[in-house]
């Protein structure tokens, strides 16, 4: 009998919170929604999240708070989303360090492709190669010839970073040797590169319109052009329209994702909102004017987007022995 | 200059605008609030107006931003001197001299002070930035890990001379500090240190909740300690008193040298408005006739300071404006408001917005004029804090520091670490050690170990390539000097007092 009891329960339980469930996703979203970030507030990766919820608000009808969980490798961030329930009040702000290279380097205790729902991909960055503006290496070519003869001093941000992956696929793809040196930022790769510590720096190719007169872009480091080169970088080729048979690719991106689990009623609606809200002229100029932006939307293209971030980086890692066992 | 007249113009235009106005008064006044409370330093002051900031034009937006900037760098000493508690870490410096003085009776003479230096610093600073800003950020730029590593050892041995009595003291709890910041990822080669399997330790103990535990938590457990005491001071302590000329013409030489020391260090990256006030305060208690007296409630350990961490406002601009590079951790946040702004900081900026340029050199001399102002209101309100008891100010700022502390990063891991770092701090004092020394190993550590390793890079391991770079050895020069300065003065004046006698 007790077991029987126990069974009763369980399924009038399960009924109960299956029926909250369904009202739930009805009348969804009827309370506010939280965006955790996974940066500090006033960053760039802070001020797009901010966007982001301002559009959300606006399609959904209630507010879309931002909090801000930085440190600890993103993972705190993640744990925030993962801890609370799957029912689309807890947004997340991913970027390339929490849903790719993270998991990939650490003993993460969670994983992004099985733990999240992608709802969409927003920003996009590409990695550009610098040296300083008096550097007597004027083109890619030249670079090449130069980095040939001796082991350059090359400035990347950090270790497992896409700027420093992009430093190492470059070192793989043209049999050349770096003396990788960790300058903390982006900035300060460049930075480097105007002092003098550093000969040649990766950064990014939206890099160039703040330091413009000091340094000088020899080659965007990806294979296929996109639209928004001619702007940050104009006149300026990618590695694969120099050399064709040669791999050069980035993966740097930003969207908004959900807990696995969430109802896809909830889902379709974020899907929804975000399509209305962020695919507005009025959006793309204000993201623009802070980073690069290109649409991805929906749970299975955002997904395979993330792939092949993944797909991408992981040989890499692997190789530089940084892979979490 | 840049735009000439037309841009000035332009630039008075919208900063009469009264919307602007209210914004620079609010800022100052919420600055000045957030600077007194201690945990809460201009960063996260910043920070919080920085939301607001997506719905105004760009002018009014960071002069609101500098505003809060300006004010909170002034306002930390404000309760450094009428509680010894600082702020701010931009008047940990105070503390010492400031409380000091306030306990002898003379709280009004150091508020005074502290308010005087800071316009001064603060506008001597804008005039740098406004002139001398093109220049002054290619120096800055030449610094690379030579140049740092030589700037974290001078900045660690000058604090470690200045803090405390026993030099060996001083040098142990540095150690410690910068024990402390080799925890979390090692960003050069990606190995987890000191972890303990946390991930919440990934990054490092985080900065602003340790440093509101060594100095707020431990604080205000001394505090608690003599809870039941009743404050005792004397009510002239409480009403103002500005220095008059006589006074400032006394104090001319360190006001200036402040001023200068503030700028520059604020120029140089990473360094902040702490670094800038310790430095100063060094240095005045170097070329002091009586330095044994500073401790003791010494009216040039207050103006020092409290000169020096104002004038790395202008000075921390110089890179953020001119190298997109920001000075400090709070213009780290400013750079932020100018990219919501569709603005790139850079060389190009200057051709690009010449009013933008102009509003905030003239914006920034107009704040730091209205913060004289709203400084004598903000004191008489601080001084009523000061009366009431202990036992309610006490649990206030533990209130305050751990809502100060969760809120930078939603994590109650941070506030564990706060409470920890208390302890720590309560521990080192109660040892008979000072606290200053600690928290510069601690903001001084990261730099210090990366641009040693960086150094070891570019030199391939030869130490004597540390001192190829000029401006390194000019730096280990000026060290060298006042490290040895000190015995040769007294090697110097011992024949000079016989001769004195004869």
């Amino acid at each position: 009998m007790t077991f029987f009891k126990t069974l009763m329960a369980a399924a009038v339980g399960s009924l109960v919170t299956f029926t909250t469930a369904a009202v739930a996703q009805d009348d969804y979203p009827n309370k506010p929604i939280t965006l955790v970030v996974s940066f500090p507030a006033g960053g760039n990766a802070d001020i797009i999240a901010r966007l982001n919820a301002e559009g959300l608000s606006q399609e959904l009808g209630v507010p879309v708070n931002v909090i801000n969980v930085p440190g600890g490798g993103m993972i705190p961030a993640v744990m925030n989303v993962l801890e609370k329930p799957a029912d689309g009040y807890t947004l997340f702000r991913w970027t390339t360090p929490s849903v790719v290279i993270g998991p990939l380097v650490r003993n993460a205790p969670y994983d992004p492709m099985a733990d999240m729902t992608p709802i969409f991909a927003d920003e996009t960055v590409a990695n550009a190669l610098y040296v300083s503006a008096d550097s007597e290496i004027e083109t890619f070519e030249q670079f090449i010839e130069v980095a040939k003869t001796k082991k350059m001093k090359m400035g990347v941000n950090n270790i497992g970073a896409p700027p420093h992956l992009s430093a190492v696929q470059l070192g793989q793809e043209f049999d050349l040797e770096f003396n990788n040196l960790v300058m903390k930022t982006v900035p300060a790769s460049l930075l480097g590169l105007v002092g003098g510590q550093v000969e040649v720096a990766v950064g990014q190719v939206g890099s160039f319109k703040t330091m413009g007169d000091e340094i000088r872009p020899l080659v965007i480091l990806d294979n296929d052009r996109k639209d928004f080169y001619e702007r940050d970088l104009p006149g300026v080729s990618t590695v694969g329209e120099v050399f064709p048979a040669k791999n050069a690719a980035t993966w740097i991106k930003g969207g908004v994702a959900v807990k696995a689990g969430t109802p896809q009623a909830v889902i379709d609606k974020l899907v929804a909102a975000s399509e209305a809200a962020f695919t507005t002229d009025e959006f793309i100029a204000q993201v623009n004017n802070l980073t690069a932006y290109s649409w991805v939307i929906g749970v299975e293209d955002t997904t395979a987007t993330i792939q092949e971030g993944i797909d991408l980086y992981k040989p890499f890692l692997d190789e530089l022995g940084l892979l979490a066992k | 200059m840049f735009g000439g007249s037309e841009a000035i113009l332009a630039a008075l235009a919208s900063l009469g605008d009264p919307t602007t106005i209210m914004l620079m008064v609010g800022g100052i006044t919420l600055g000045i609030i957030i600077g007194i409370l201690p945990g809460l330093g201009p960063p996260i002051a910043i920070t919080i107006a920085l939301p607001f900031t997506f719905y105004m034009d760009a002018v009014p937006s960071i002069i609101l931003l500098l505003s809060i900037y300006s004010a909170a760098v002034y306002g930390g000493s404000i309760s450094a001197i009428a509680v010894g508690i600082p702020g701010t870490g931009a008047a940990i410096a105070t503390v010492i001299d400031g409380h000091a003085m306030f306990k002898k009776g003379r709280g009004g003479e150091a508020l005074g002070l502290s308010l005087t230096g800071s316009i001064i610093g603060g506008i001597f600073s804008v005039i740098c930035l406004a002139f001398i800003a093109p220049l002054l950020a290619q120096i800055a730029i030449k610094f690379g890990p030579r140049e740092f590593l030589a700037i974290s050892i001078f900045g660690l041995v000058v604090v470690v001379r200045v803090a405390g009595e026993n030099l060996w003291k001083g040098l142990a709890i540095g150690g410690v500090g910068i024990f402390l910041t080799t925890w979390g990822l090692d960003e050069v080669n990606g190995t987890e240190r000191y972890t303990f399997g946390s991930y919440h330790l990934y990054e490092g103990i985080p900065f602003v909740a340790f440093l509101v535990g060594v100095f707020a938590l431990s604080e205000v457990m001394m505090n608690a300690e003599t809870a039941l005491r009743k404050v005792d001071f004397d009510k002239s302590s409480l009403s103002v008193k500005l220095p008059g000329m006589k006074t400032l013409a006394k104090l001319k030489g360190t006001i200036m040298r402040s001023s200068l020391l503030g700028t520059v260090i604020g120029i140089i990256p990473g360094e902040g408005a702490a670094v800038g006030a310790f430095f100063a305060y060094s240095e005045a208690k170097r070329r002091s006739k009586n330095p044994e007296a500073f401790g003791t409630g010494e009216p040039e350990g207050v103006i020092a300071p409290e000169t020096a961490n104002n004038a790395t406002v202008g000075g921390a601009l110089v890179p953020t404006l001119t190298l997109g590079v920001p000075g400090s951790p709070a213009a780290a946040v400013l750079l932020g408001a100018f990219l919501i702004q569709g603005l790139a900081p850079g060389p190009r900026l200057f051709a690009e917005r010449p009013d933008l340029m102009y509003s905030i050199f003239i914006g920034l001399l107009i704040i730091n004029v209205l913060m004289i102002f709203i400084g004598l209101i903000a004191i008489r309100f601080a001084a009523q804090l000061i009366k009431v008891p202990t036992s309610v100010i006490v649990p206030s700022v533990v209130l305050l520091c751990f809502v100060g502390v969760f809120s930078v990063s939603n994590s109650l891991f941070s506030v564990g670490v706060m409470i920890a770092s208390g302890f720590l701090g309560y521990t080192i004092r109660k040892l008979g050690y000072s606290i200053a020394p600690l928290s510069i190993g601690f903001v001084l550590g990261p730099i210090l170990e990366l641009s040693l390793r960086q150094s070891v890079q570019i030199s391939d391991g030869s130490v004597f390539e540390f001192f190829a770079s000029p401006i390194a050895l000019g730096i280990y020069g000026v060290l060298a000097l006042t490290i040895l300065w000190g015995p040769i003065r007294a090697r110097v004046k011992k024949p000079m007092e016989g001769v004195d006698d004869a």
